[in-house]
């Protein structure tokens, strides 16, 4: 099997809108730094893969078309991921396989959103769901992952302050993040008397709608070593897919509890398997986890094994997972402080290779030298994990 | 350097106008299965999935958390491609030739019968240019269509002579929806849909689901199935901004072509491949493939049609049957089914080597080439 390293990260600034671009222009913004931080041009490139989630926020059909000039992929090949809010993670799995395959030396995985512009994401994102069963309940982004958290605070007696910890230590983060969307800080009483969207998830709980780009460089371990710049090696890949019907997660005859995110710890398994990781609590220096909402940080702490089921928000409070602790997670700021829905998964892993590159900047993890990234997409359906290594 | 893959299972559901007694998830889960039985395999041999799935074409946002369960993602390690069926395909290959997991499941699917296709084909065009043009995938086929003939001063007749030829075969193609032969006559007083496609040079849009099982290396071997390797993969897209283009001539096609032909150590394509299936949304896109395919030179693929050098389209092509998203992977399946001598119907005599090509986007912005092969 092949070695690949990510060589060169991109990020536009996440925000709101961005009246001054349009979307080929946002995903090239992303490219082109992408590009001057590997030290490359898009000749180099051999391939693309885009990420980008539903058509549907994008308001144009298979927008893939319109973009790939953006990408500058005339004549080379070119294809496009979409699962959901997992898509930015399975892109780069896709890149990976591109190289890993002995194919091609040089792939670009790439994308970018425009959250802020498509209206009600909700409205859109309820039509994930089955016409005639779960859709009229009517279930949303919001209100699934509302009953994931009754369900976790019922089985493990954790409570709404431990998910403000969450979020508070994000937005701390995020302070050090010049891409972050959301960049102020937040007190656990200003999240706990923040507005109620759906109980217990509260506007402090939650992520904002971005607008951003986000793109990677992969390369072969043959052209990687001739690049002069530090090189974060993609050592672990996995995905796993739970059932599309949320009920089936719930009650006597399901497989999981909607509390946990078995299928998750099953995505990360695989990765660290690859990886050769046995003991993440000690292996792992950093975790950029996808949470779009502060209770899910929690479950996704506990299925990354940074820790043990229901323990996540004690921990927290004992200023565990934050920048300066053991394990910090989400140093970025992570989901709740930019959702730039098609890249927001591959912003983790951006922000994993930064870390293991030594490039994050005032949110750098001292001495960080093995990543994990993650994404979760459709209604906490697919799951995504990469472990990386950096060479230091 | 890479890992040795192969096509061991293959299974088609349909195609019909409208299939109204399964749900789409009943047709995959159909398809899935029955590949699955093809190569002899449990779900629990299996180690990825990669579903080819369209959210405009579906009708719902995210369409593969539906999708998924069905073609037999639970579970599994799945990635779902959302720019055509047969770029699915070719990530699965290329998860396998990678050295990842010993075997992959891949689905494509359309029921266009519950989809407004010509509208999913205008919402692509960007909302400030393009849109208010209210183009769709008919019309671009046409202009593709009359840029050929023009350029290469093409009788009509010539068409004509392909869609006969398809709707032959077609005949013979247990899976096709149109069944019945037709003449020259027939299609020339057929009537006119946009200029110079008349309606029998057109598709059906069709229902149903296909889907195909690979594995790599000695897996393959050891389940003594009728293998179809996998020899050549290419695909390429073009630029979006085709008005200064060549609508002829595709960049896609050639690049993708050249790449499949270079892994296969094609050499001489005329002689050296005996089954093409071809993208064929009117007949003129099928001479226009003999052309980028290198089966003849500019202008010269009515001229090829007729020397019967390389049998194509013998499942009748998509102008027998064409489940939109999923008919690049219908290609490739029918490729398999040719090189392993299991074409109920339409077999070509001692294909051994076969090619596949699918297309997707407006006035194929994008094309995939894909090379078979059978035992020796």
């Amino acid at each position: 099997m092949r070695r690949v390293a990510i060589v060169g990260v991109g990020q536009t600034e996440h925000r709101f809108r961005r009246d001054d671009v349009t979307y080929p222009e946002l995903a090239r913004e992303a490219v082109a730094r992408a590009l001057a931080h590997a030290g490359l041009e898009v000749r180099d490139l051999a391939a693309a893969v885009l990420a980008l989630a539903p058509d549907a926020l994008m308001g144009v059909a298979h927008a893939e078309r319109w973009v790939a000039d953006a990408l500058g992929v005339a004549g080379k090949p070119f294809m496009r991921v979409n699962t959901g809010g997992s898509t930015g993670i399975t892109t780069v799995h896709a890149a990976y396989f591109h190289v890993a395959s002995g194919l091609f030396d040089c792939v670009l995985a790439a994308g970018a959103d425009r959250v802020g512009e498509s209206g009600d994401a909700q409205l859109v994102l309820n039509t994930m769901w089955d016409v005639l069963y779960e859709r009229p309940f009517p279930l949303n982004a919001i209100n699934m992952l509302a009953l994931q958290a009754v369900r976790y605070m019922a089985k493990y007696g954790t409570t709404e302050y431990h998910m403000a910890l969450a979020a508070v230590k994000n937005r701390r983060h995020a302070l050090r993040n010049p891409h972050a969307h959301l960049r102020n800080e937040v007190t656990v009483e200003e999240v706990l008397a923040s507005r109620v969207i759906c109980w217990p998830i509260k506007l402090f709980d939650a992520c904002p709608q971005s607008t951003g780009g986000c793109a990677l460089v992969l390369c072969s371990e043959e052209v990687a070593r001739r690049l002069p710049g530090p090189k974060a090696w993609i050592d672990g890949v996995g995905n796993c897919v739970e059932t599309y019907f949320m009920g089936d997660r719930m009650g006597p005859a399901a497989e999981h509890d909607h509390a946990d995110a078995d299928a998750l710890a099953e995505a990360i398994a695989r990765a660290y398997r690859q990886a050769g990781i046995r003991d993440p609590r000690r292996e792992i220096d950093v975790a950029e986890l996808y949470a779009p909402f502060s209770n899910i940080e929690l479950h996704a702490i506990e299925a990354a094994g940074l820790c043990d089921k229901g323990q996540a928000g004690r921990l927290l409070e004992k200023g565990e997972f934050h920048l300066g602790s053991r394990q910090p997670v989400n140093p970025s700021g992570g989901v709740l402080c930019a959702n730039p829905i098609a890249v927001t998964a591959m912003v983790r892993v951006a922000e994993a290779a930064l870390q293991v590159m030594g490039h994050a900047g005032e949110r750098q993890v001292e001495g960080a030298r093995t990543a994990l990234a993650t994404g979760i997409g459709g209604d906490h359906q697919f799951y995504g994990a990469a472990v990386l290594r950096g060479e230091r | 350097m890479s890992e040795r893959v192969a096509v061991v299972g293959v299974s088609q559901v349909g195609y019909a106008s409208a299939i109204t007694d399964r749900t789409l998830e009943e047709l995959i889960f159909e398809a899935a299965s029955g590949a699955l039985a093809d190569a002899r395999l449990a779900w629990s041999d299996l180690d990825a999935v990669v579903i080819g799935a369209s959210d405009l074409v579906d009708g719902r946002v995210i369409s593969s958390m539906v999708t998924a369960p069905p073609a037999g993602g639970y579970m599994k390690d799945l990635i779902a491609v959302a720019s055509s069926a047969e770029h699915a395909f070719v990530l699965a290959y290329l998860r396998l030739a990678s050295g990842f997991g010993h075997t992959a499941l891949v689905a494509g699917w359309s029921k266009c019968s519950e989809a407004p296709i010509p509208l999913v084909e205008q919402l692509s065009l960007d909302p400030f240019y393009r849109r208010h043009v209210g183009m769709d995938g008919l019309v671009a086929a046409a202009l593709q269509a009359a840029a050929y003939r023009d350029r290469y001063g093409l009788p009509e007749a010539a068409a004509a002579r392909v869609v006969v030829k398809n709707r032959a075969s077609g005949a013979r193609n247990p899976h096709a929806e149109r069944r019945q032969a037709v003449t020259a006559n027939d299609v020339l007083v057929s009537p006119m849909v946009a200029w110079p496609l008349k309606a029998l040079e057109t598709p059906p849009l069709s229902d149903g689901a296909c889907a195909l099982v690979l594995a790599r290396g000695e897996r393959a071997d050891t389940l003594r199935r009728p293998a179809a390797r996998v020899r050549g993969v290419g695909w390429a897209s073009e630029t979006y901004w085709r008005e200064p283009e060549d609508l002829v001539a595709s960049r896609a096609l050639a690049a993708a072509a050249e790449r499949a032909y270079r892994m296969a150590g094609v050499r001489d394509p005329r002689r050296e491949i005996a089954v093409a299936e071809v993208y064929d949304v009117t007949p003129y896109h099928e001479l226009m493939a003999y052309e980028g395919l290198g089966f003849c030179g500019p202008g010269e693929g009515a001229r090829f049609a007729g020397d019967g050098e390389v049998t194509v389209n013998p499942s009748g092509g998509l102008l027998c049957a064409h489940p939109f998203f999923a008919s690049g992977l219908v290609r490739i399946a029918e490729a398999c089914l040719q090189v392993t001598g299991r074409a109920d119907g339409h077999q070509v005599a001692s294909a051994r080597r076969a090619l596949a090509h699918g297309a997707s986007g407006l006035a194929g912005q994008s094309h995939t080439v894909v090379v078979l092969e059978g035992e020796a």
